[in-house]
């Protein structure tokens, strides 16, 4: 058992507007221990990326968070913290799109060493260094003259090592990583990914790594949550969920992930569309696109269920599910 | 590096082309413009004989193009002709005035941006706020004020009560001189610093929506840092490029200006030569301005090309 690094116990985002206000992320609670990678997976839209805004009170004009964020202090004990102290130092975070994340008349290196002296009471000079040393250890190539590149000169990749490098440049205990591989060819999304497991193994690092990409996670993620209009529906440890579903959201979207083994299979989409938060339905969200729906779901509670050891689903018909995939 | 320096190269070489232009359009100003200068210059009641000297000496019997020619070759050393009136080389008359004129465009350039700055990063970071509302107010007050009025209400009510500032009239010395700007350059100032304010608070907000100013909040960046660091040189190059067209159009406002206060600048001898229907004067001063503005532009694009690094692709 690892000392938790994290903790958020039911993050509520609301967002107002003149039809009454709703609530895109709707009562999430997860943790994250130091050196685990938690990875979040969903559909566009099922509030993963609000969740981690959240987390670093990021969130765009309009919403507002409620819930209780902890975060490990200096000798592991969980204290409730402001987000606007935290970031940098105790959390940081890196974004989908590097294109447009890296500020672009901000060398490299500068945004780097802007980093750590926004926390290490660093000289100019020895920020400077330490942003090259940081640069270096996130696998830039020739890191001295690419501290000194434009963000247009450098490739998406190299762009993403440059964030990785300045979101790590203060230490932070926990990193949140926003789809961050997304936009990236899939063998420099290969060495990100390796780049982020190297980081948690090493220093230590807990993550959030949200994405709607499975095969991804599964590589990648200690633990899994699918999160579906606003909520978890099935939390785990990644091998258990990717392999025993216990929530037909998740099995849907494992059916709708291509997968090597499975070629010339056809692949099964998922049917409708994910729900508007202002139109969510009553009961179990999932419902109107659920295959094995009942009249009950209509009602259920909202509860995430244990159905194994570290296992949870918040469909109550998981019992069934069991057998239809065992 | 080297691209961005290449693409200031283009804008220089492409400016070659439009001088030649601007040069070409006021040299026909004087073919276009109906009667004889030989007659307006010798006087009604002088015999055709004279009148004919006069054509002769100036060479107006000449072709087109070889009167274009001269003209062109005499813009190039700096030679713009006589004044119908005074007999000064117009050149001599342009370059006694374009200090003035210079100081007061760029003073008032200074003011603008020292009032625009400010407000217009409150106005965006207050956006929908009081800052804002209260910015709005007053750049809505600054664009109904006239300018001839700003500056008669700055002599009644600060320069003639504190005997701090000239009336009227430019000085000798460095220090004259900026003592005799302010008032012109706060009222430039008031009068240029309401659109740029908006333009700013517009480009500001788009910047603050960015995902790099996220990413720079996320990194612990707040504040007056967040906006030096990753907004402000963001914002700018809209600033610049509003800059570059405000001072294009500033020739009626410096005119109104320069009566005003008594400044005996460009827009002044404009009016003046116009007026007296000095045509090589009238020519001698629109030469100046569009190379002004030819040049303005040109700055501009330099100024763009150092803050932005992408300007070497866009370019």
């Amino acid at each position: 058992m690892t000392t938790t690094a994290l903790r958020v116990h039911d993050l509520r985002v609301t967002a107002a507007s003149p039809d009454g206000p709703s609530y895109p992320v709707d009562g999430v609670s997860l943790h994250v221990g130091q050196g685990e990678i938690l990875g979040i997976a969903g559909e566009s839209g099922s509030g993963k990326s609000l969740t981690l805004k959240a987390i670093l009170g990021l969130l765009p004009p309009g919403l507002t968070a409620t819930g209780t964020l902890q975060l490990a202090s200096g000798d592991g004990e969980l204290a409730p913290y402001q987000s606007h102290q935290v970031r940098g130092a105790g959390v940081g975070m890196v974004f989908q799109e590097p294109m447009t994340a890296l500020n672009p008349t901000m060398r490299a290196g500068d945004l780097v060493a802007l980093a750590a002296r926004l926390h290490g009471r660093l000289s100019r000079r020895a920020s400077r260094h330490r942003a090259v040393e940081l640069l270096r250890q996130v696998g830039v190539p020739d890191a001295e003259r690419r501290a000194k590149a434009w963000p247009h000169q450098l490739s998406g990749g190299l762009r993403q090592r440059v964030m990785i490098a300045a979101a790590l440049a203060a230490q932070p205990r926990v990193l949140l990583c926003d789809e961050p591989t997304t936009a990236l060819d899939v063998t420099v999304q290969h060495q990100i990914l390796r780049l982020l497991r190297w980081l948690a193994d090493e220093h230590g690092t807990g993550m959030i790594f949200v994405s709607h990409d499975l095969p991804v996670i599964a590589q990648l993620c200690d633990r899994i949550a699918v999160m579906y209009a606003g909520r978890f529906v099935e939390t785990g440890y990644t091998r258990d969920v990717l392999t025993h579903p216990r929530h037909p959201y998740t099995a849907a979207l494992l059916r709708a992930a291509p997968s090597v083994d499975q070629r010339g299979e056809q692949l099964a989409g998922i049917s409708g569309q994910p729900p508007d938060a202002r139109a969510f339905p009553a009961g179990c969200r999932f419902r109107p696109r659920c295959p094995l729906a009942r009249d009950d779901c209509a009602h259920a509670p909202y509860e995430i269920q244990p159905v194994a050891a570290e296992h949870g689903s918040a469909c109550i018909h998981h019992a069934d599910l069991e057998v239809r995939t065992a | 590096m080297s691209g961005r320096f290449l693409f200031v190269g283009k804008r220089l070489i492409l400016a070659v082309p439009l001088l030649l232009g601007v040069v070409l359009l006021v040299f026909l100003l004087l073919q276009i413009t109906p009667g004889d200068p030989a007659r307006q210059i010798v006087g009604l009641r002088a015999s055709e004989a004279d009148v004919a000297q006069v054509r002769d000496q100036l060479g107006l019997d000449d072709s087109v193009f070889s009167q274009y020619a001269r003209y062109l070759g005499g813009v190039v050393q700096g030679d713009l002709g006589f004044s119908y009136k005074s007999r000064q080389p117009v050149a001599d008359m342009v370059a006694a005035r374009l200090p003035v004129s210079g100081w007061l465009v760029i003073s008032g350039l200074v003011v603008s941006l020292m009032i625009t700055i400010p407000l217009g990063v409150w106005a965006a970071i207050q956006r929908d706020r009081a800052g804002d509302h209260i910015t709005r107010g007053v750049s809505l007050l600054g664009i109904a004020m006239p300018s001839f009025w700003v500056g008669l209400m700055l002599i009644l009510l600060v320069a003639l009560p504190t005997g701090w500032f000239p009336v009227g009239g430019f000085g000798d010395t460095f220090g004259q001189r900026l003592n005799a700007i302010v008032l012109p350059a706060v009222t430039l100032g008031i009068a240029m610093a309401p659109i740029q304010i908006r333009s700013l608070r517009a480009s500001i907000i788009r910047c603050l929506g960015s995902d790099y100013v996220a990413a720079g909040r996320a990194l612990g960046a707040s504040g007056f840092l967040l906006v030096r660091r990753f907004v402000l040189r963001n914002a700018a190059s809209s600033m610049v490029t509003l800059a570059a067209v405000q001072t294009s159009f500033l020739l009626f406002t410096m005119v109104v200006l320069e009566t005003t206060f008594g400044l005996p600048g460009l827009g002044q001898g404009m009016v003046m030569a116009a007026v007296q229907r000095d045509l090589p004067a009238v020519q001698g001063y629109t030469l100046v301005f569009a190379l002004t503005v030819v040049l303005v532009y040109l700055l501009a694009d330099v100024v763009n090309a150092v803050l932005d690094p992408r300007v070497e692709i866009r370019g």
